[in-house]
């Protein structure tokens, strides 16, 4: 089973997010900011994926990335990590690693797992 | 010029160098003939033709053209009254040999003649029958009007010779003074061409300049209004993803009745805050064209209501918040768009401040107004900056630079419901006191409603 730690700001989100992942079959632990996902981070061992909201307050998705890699730079390394934004396209910064925000239960499962199987 | 002159000089062969140089090894003692003397003159009218069109304004040549006639037309003065609108300027010639007191009669006499001249005798010191005389040749002055099509008042000529001047003198001066007349005209018409083109230059470039700032001004509100509508965009899909994914978990697991309760209200709050979002921008709209929000005015305490919106802040934002003041400010307000303007302005102390820095709320009455002010520590608001704040999709530079979303229309909802109570918002940010919004409103709204 894919362990995946959900951050975003919005409680709402997470928890639909958790719930749609675990119905998936997938081992879901959420975090409400990027200090609270950097203080799980040390506990939590085996992670597959790190699915970071871009926009968020007051640490947002690219600042918590700087912070992980500061903090645990070999989870840094071996973690995939995707932002999720609700906007239409992907930030210009992180192209190759986002996908869009949940809105669609089939369509964010089947991003999440492209995803993970991608290089 | 009399016509026994042009019989003895052929025109066609005037050469006024040859003559000059004739002149020159002439004995200069010997007195002129009358033909010599009429040579002479006409040299001077021609010497000053081409001096009053090579020059631009009547004072630069007027002291060239004197003197260009001493030599044939000997003055002691010369002056040259002009009327320019209201003002009138004199020009003063004097030969070498001319004494102060001279020149200073001559430019009184010149003064008064101008005003018997231009209709203006108002000086008694002038015997009746010497001003009669003034236009005319006088012992020693002569004075000739400068008529000028173009200008609606005229000037003046004054010459004063030796002696007495003839009949050929006054001859002379006279057509002196046209060949002035004509190029005071020429230059006036002259620079009214150049002040028009200069003005009409002058609008263009103002209108350019306008029209320049007009654009920049458009595109800054088109930036405004373009990163405004993305942000719309993406915080309005938030809670509508949120609401349709939450009631799609519910199409897939009806049998949970607490799961699928729990799903539904979360559609519920999600809707609500969707509903809420759009209600802003239309009010935002709604003051920025000018309008009042519609309002329902009913009795209660101010204080109780701040409280409240506080402790659902707290659950948000943790306990931050310090509440103080009066604990019972009663009136007449619409309880909900008070709640929107705590609310708005609590989240921007908390937003804007430093973190973990308290934001002090107090609450306070007057005879006839309630006040509400939000406290925060944080970066100064810069002058510039607390102009336009209120108005809809500004945020501060801070604001824009800094990683904190925000519509920009918080603070024109603020403004917009105070204003609608009668009210008003005031801005203070300093370094040592730190940032304060404070609401004034009458205690009883619906006068104000009226």
């Amino acid at each position: 089973m894919k362990t995946i730690l959900a951050i975003d700001d919005s409680e709402d989100i997470l928890f639909l997010e958790k719930m749609v992942l675990t119905k998936a079959g997938y081992a879901v632990h959420t975090a409400l900011s990027g200090t609270e996902g950097l203080r799980k981070i040390t506990e939590l061992t085996d992670l597959d994926l790190i699915l970071l909201d871009y926009e968020m307050a007051p640490m947002n998705g690219p600042e918590f990335l700087k912070a992980l890699q500061l903090q645990s730079p070999k989870t840094f390394d071996k973690t995939k990590i995707v932002f999720a934004s609700a906007h239409e396209k992907p930030p210009s910064n992180v192209t190759q690693r986002w996908i869009p925000k949940i809105r669609d239960i089939d369509e964010f499962i089947k991003n999440i797992a492209e995803f993970l199987k991608s290089s | 010029m009399s016509d026994s002159f042009m019989e003895n000089e052929n025109p066609n062969s005037f050469n006024l160098k040859k003559k000059n140089r004739q002149d020159s090894s002439a004995d200069k003692s010997a007195p002129f003939t009358w033909q010599e003397r009429a040579y002479e003159r006409l040299k001077v009218l021609y010497g000053v033709s081409k001096l009053l069109s090579s020059v631009n304004s009547v004072e630069i040549a007027f002291p060239k053209i004197l003197d260009l006639c001493s030599s044939s037309f000997p003055l002691v003065t010369a002056i040259l009254i002009e009327k320019r609108g209201q003002e009138t300027k004199a020009e003063v010639w004097h030969s070498e040999n001319a004494s102060p007191q001279q020149i200073k009669k001559a430019h009184i006499h010149a003064e008064k003649s101008f005003a018997f001249l231009t209709g203006h005798p108002k000086d008694d010191s002038l015997p009746n029958d010497h001003v009669q005389e003034l236009a005319f040749r006088q012992e020693k002055f002569f004075d000739l009007p400068l008529v000028v099509d173009s200008l609606p008042a005229f000037g003046i000529i004054q010459l004063e010779g030796h002696g007495a001047f003839d009949e050929k003198d006054l001859e002379f001066a006279d057509a002196l003074s046209r060949l002035i007349a004509v190029a005071v005209d020429r230059y006036h018409k002259s620079n009214s061409e150049r002040e028009l083109r200069q003005r009409e230059s002058a609008e263009k470039s103002s209108k350019l300049l306008k029209s320049q700032e007009d654009v920049a001004d458009l595109q800054k509100e088109r930036e405004l209004r373009e990163s405004f509508v993305s942000l719309l965009t993406h915080d309005l899909r938030t809670p509508l993803s949120a609401a349709k994914v939450s009631a799609q978990l519910i199409q897939q697991q009806s049998d949970n009745a607490e799961i699928s309760q729990s799903l539904a209200e979360r559609i519920v709050s999600n809707v609500n805050r969707a509903d809420q979002m759009i209600t802003d921008l239309l009010d935002a709209n709604l003051v920025r064209s000018g309008f009042r929000i519609q309002l329902n005015l009913e009795s209660f305490n101010f204080t109780d209501l701040v409280k409240d919106t506080l402790h659902e802040l707290a659950a948000i934002h943790g306990e931050r918040f310090v509440i103080q003041g009066s604990d019972s400010v009663v009136g007449f307000w619409d309880r909900k768009s008070f709640r929107r303007v705590i609310e708005n302005l609590c989240t921007n102390a908390i937003k804007y401040g430093y973190p973990e820095s308290l934001v002090t709320v107090s609450v306070s009455q007057t005879e006839t107004d309630a006040c509400l002010e939000v406290h925060n520590r944080g970066e100064v608001i810069s002058k510039e900056d607390q102009c336009s704040m209120f108005q809809q999709f500004r945020r501060g530079r801070q604001a824009q630079s800094g990683s904190k979303k925000g519509w920009g229309i918080g603070l024109t909802l603020v403004r917009g419901v105070t204003e609608a109570h009668g009210g008003h918002v005031q801005l203070k940010s300093e370094q040592d006191m730190g940032t304060v919004f404070a609401v004034t409103l009458p205690l009883d709204s619906r006068i104000s409603k009226l």
